[in-house]
């Protein structure tokens, strides 16, 4: 409680002078029992003691879990392998926080505790049971953390992510200057931290909407048990989330502008005009890093700042969104060329392909074992559930003439980025991570849909229907977020393996796998160790199905010369079973062939993972990987200095716009009108012949 | 727990958007703040060291929680009207960001130096640091002028 940045306790610890009353229905007076308590203290009590114990509970009963328990794991992910006591505290301690909410007096301590310990059991669940960080992803990105520290540059031809390295870069300087030489613990708890920062940022949002206290606190929780996306671990997503939800922060906690009975949000607060500056510059700062760090976070804050603009909620002005466009775009056209030169067919093919991206996000993802089928589906349901409840609080708010007009740009904005980019299928779990700040506080408001003012204490009906709807999103979290663990849980053997692979990677080496690379691969040593995927022109796992049949992978071992090593695990086992439906003892099967097969020796043999080379020497040259030229690379088009001068005109121009109209607080006087045209007609000029010449790269690189 | 106490909202129109306060005593918050403050200096004085190639034990260590807090609690001193809380938060992430733009700029100008970039960040810092200093001596006079 004391911790003075951990989640609400930032909002709580808020001096009440800051902002308007929004204490639920008081009573006129505090009326004392006999016994001289304020009234609620003895059921608070019982509360905290409850909690304290179902807290207790579920950490002892997680600590039983075993390496066996994780190894015996169905379709159904981590929840099959919890003790049933686990999952009673977790879904005890939603109807606690349910009770909490609707005492006759707000406990905000209480609620805190229990806000924290819904955080620590399901999102720290992992963390909790596994012996090693998840997931194989956050490993592959320890790997470019590495290559950075090490050599100072990008290798943006190797993979895409190279062309944003903003989150790398911070995390490589953090780790070198801080001496941290193993990030394994940081991998391991960055969900439960990332998830904590989420909500302290999402404390300061809800400052500015027009909710109940108690629409405040189930907002808060609603937000947790719905982000079961799972792109909080160690990732560039994750980082620029953060920062997205920061961003929302500033932005509707000093930039914004009406509000007040009826609007749906509180009166917009004042600043001094120098702290406002410092502000816009911390607001752009966060938006830059993000442009530097990932592909389409940045473009979800342009979309809210323009729309928060055209529903006239924003002190600032339209030429900010069109700055930010601009940084976005040069980003992509010079630090990203190395991305988009080489497959412009792949980044435009995602464009109006709205059906198809859904398609491919529902049912490309379901496939293989009926079980594990299942949790997609259910993820998919989960999804339309919660957009569901913020179209129900949306309706109720309306009934209460409650005019609400960031709540919905918040939920509904990010649909657009159905229609772009080449995620494929992914884009639909994004849509659904950047919309949750909306949706979870919609949400909350089918719920408690009073304003701030007048609102009222809901009936014992309607605590109970809470509690039934809070048990079911616990449930539902628990399968949505965990039920790929059977094969997206790292095991200590598979480390072990890899740990022997970079060990022996002078000159090279060549590891070849089975199924979707579902190991920690690329760790570090980017440039020296290669991975190949099991050649077979038609089988996308690439294993024989047969796992006695071990030839072939003989044969791969033999034509990736020497040095070359086969690494076969549990968790690509439990990824075949899964999601191309081999048998449930394919893993068994194959490493008892390929450890009796005497053409070949198991240099690590662990119980999770078992690596194998050739036992003869193989002829030929050692296979060194194929990284690319280090990056950033910027290719010299004709038209390319022009843009670098526009850019150097129009940013200055732009930043200075905003930074008068927040000295002007935001008016522009009614004589001012034509100097207003003074400035926008050659800056739109100059912001098309930016954007000119952004096209011109691109079609420069088109006819190449 | 008599340094920390709970306000809750009944009988009083200042309940604070989340229906009550968590207060905590001058003295626990005096004690808070100099930690704060000196763990700040420690780990300033850390960097400077580090900058200049001296290594200990606790040098990275100190020196990581500068980069992590320091030019945030510059910029949270360039925000006197805003409440602690906002302003530690605030912090926290212009400080992320400082340490970001500081370390994007060393990769795309392939100038790559752990040392050179704490010594970026430890200027940084210091021109925060005076912008809010002038501020407040000009904000003072401006006041005192009437």
């Amino acid at each position: 409680m004391t911790a003075p940045a951990g989640g609400p306790a930032v909002a709580a610890a808020t001096p009440a002078t800051t902002v308007a009353s929004v204490a639920d229905v008081p009573p006129p007076t505090v009326p004392e029992t006999a016994r001289g308590l304020r009234p609620g203290t003895v059921g608070s009590a019982a509360l905290w003691a409850l909690g304290v114990l179902l807290l207790a509970v579920y950490l002892v009963s997680m600590g039983t879990v075993t390496g066996a328990d994780l190894n015996a794991m169905t379709g159904l992910g981590l929840v099959s392998a919890l003790p049933a006591a686990a999952m009673i505290a977790v879904c005890g301690i939603a109807v606690l926080f349910v009770l909490s909410l609707n005492l006759r007096v707000v406990r905000p301590a209480l609620l805190l505790f229990l806000l924290l310990a819904t955080v620590l059991c399901l999102h720290g669940a992992a963390a909790l049971v596994e012996s090693e960080p998840r997931f194989s992803t956050a490993y592959l990105h320890l790997g470019f953390v590495d290559y950075i520290a090490r050599t100072g540059h990008t290798l943006p031809q190797y993979d895409a992510r190279w062309g944003w390295p903003g989150f790398f870069a911070v995390a490589a300087f953090l780790f070198q200057a801080g001496g941290v030489h193993n990030p394994l613990p940081v991998l391991q708890w960055s969900q439960v931290a990332s998830q904590l920062l989420c909500l302290a940022s999402l404390a300061v949002i809800l400052r500015a909407i027009d909710i109940s206290s108690r629409g405040r606190w189930l907002a808060l929780w609603f937000f947790v048990v719905g982000s079961w996306i799972g792109q909080d671990y160690f990732s560039p997503q994750a980082f620029t989330y953060l920062l997205y939800l920061f961003f929302l922060a500033v932005l509707l906690g000093w930039f914004r502008k009406g509000g007040g009975p009826g609007t749906g949000e509180l009166p917009a607060r004042g600043a001094r005009t120098g702290e406002r500056a410092v502000l816009l510059f911390v607001l752009l700062g966060t938006f830059l890093v993000a442009v530097a760090s990932h592909q389409l976070t940045p473009f979800v804050m342009i979309a809210a700042t323009a729309l928060l603009h055209l529903c006239r909620r924003s002190l600032l002005g339209i030429w900010f969104p069109v700055l930010m466009t601009v940084a976005a775009a040069a980003w992509l056209s010079y630090l990203g060329e190395s991305y988009w030169s080489g497959h412009l067919s792949e980044l435009f093919g995602g464009l109006g392909q709205i059906t198809g991206n859904i398609n491919s996000g529902v049912t490309d993802r379901v496939s293989g074992d009926p079980t594990h089928q299942d949790v997609l589906y259910l993820r998919v349901l989960l999804s339309a559930a919660w957009f569901g409840l913020a179209v129900l609080g949306l309706w109720r708010r309306r009934r209460r003439a409650i005019r609400d007009r960031v709540l919905p740009v918040l939920a509904f904005m990010p649909f657009f980025t159905l229609g772009m980019q080449s995620y494929g299928g992914e884009i639909a779990l994004r849509l659904f991570l950047f919309s949750l700040p909306g949706v979870c506080v919609l949400a909350a408001c089918a719920f408690y849909p009073d304003a701030a003012e007048g609102a009222r204490r809901p009936g014992r009906a309607a605590t109970a229907v809470l509690a039934v709807a809070a048990v079911l999103a616990v449930s539902g979290f628990g399968i949505a977020r965990y039920g790929n663990e059977t094969f997206e849980r790292v095991t200590g053997g598979e480390i072990t393996a890899m740990q022997y692979v970079y060990a022996h990677d002078t000159p090279a080496d060549t590891v070849v796998y089975v199924g979707g690379a579902e190991f920690p691969l690329n760790t570090q040593d980017t440039e020296r160790v290669g991975y190949q995927p099991m050649p077979s022109p038609t089988d996308p796992a690439a294993a024989p199905v047969d796992p006695r049949d071990d030839s072939a992978f003989v044969a791969a071992l033999r034509s990736y010369g020497p040095q070359s090593y086969l690494i076969i695990t549990q968790e690509e086992g439990a990824d075949l079973e899964f999601n191309n439906g081999y048998p449930a003892d394919w893993y068994a099967e194959a490493r008892a062939a390929l450890g009796a097969d005497p053409r070949l020796k198991q240099v690590v043999d662990t119980p999770d993972a078992g690596l194998y080379a050739l036992a003869a020497p193989v002829a030929g040259k050692v296979q060194v990987p194929d990284v690319g030229a280090i990056g950033p690379v910027i290719t010299r088009t004709p038209w390319t200095a022009t843009g670098v001068v526009l850019l150097a005109i129009l940013f200055p121009l732009l930043l200075g716009r905003e930074l008068m109209r927040i000295h002007r607080d935001g008016r522009v006087a009614a004589a001012g009108r034509y100097r207003e045209w003074m400035f926008a007609v050659p800056a739109a000029l100059l912001v098309l012949g930016f954007l000119a010449v952004v096209v011109s790269r691109f079609l420069y690189f088109a006819n190449q | 727990m008599a340094a920390i106490a709970e306000s809750p909202a009944v009988g009083t129109t200042h309940g604070g958007p989340y229906g009550g306060r968590i207060v905590l005593s001058l003295t626990l918050r005096g004690v808070l703040v100099a930690v704060y403050g000196g763990v700040l200096l420690a780990g300033a004085a850390s960097s400077m060291l580090a900058v200049f190639g001296r290594q200990t034990v606790a040098i990275p260590l100190l020196t990581l929680l500068f980069l992590l807090f320091g030019p945030g609690a510059a910029v949270g001193w360039l925000l006197p009207g805003f409440d602690p809380a906002v302003r530690l938060l605030t912090g926290l992430f212009a400080g992320a960001v400082l340490d970001c733009v500081v370390a994007e700029s060393m990769l795309a100008l392939r100038m790559w130096s752990v040392r050179g970039g704490i010594a970026m960040v430890l200027l940084s810092t210091a021109a925060l640091l005076t912008a809010g200093a002038v501020a407040r001596v000009r904000g003072g006079a401006i006041r005192a002028g009437g």
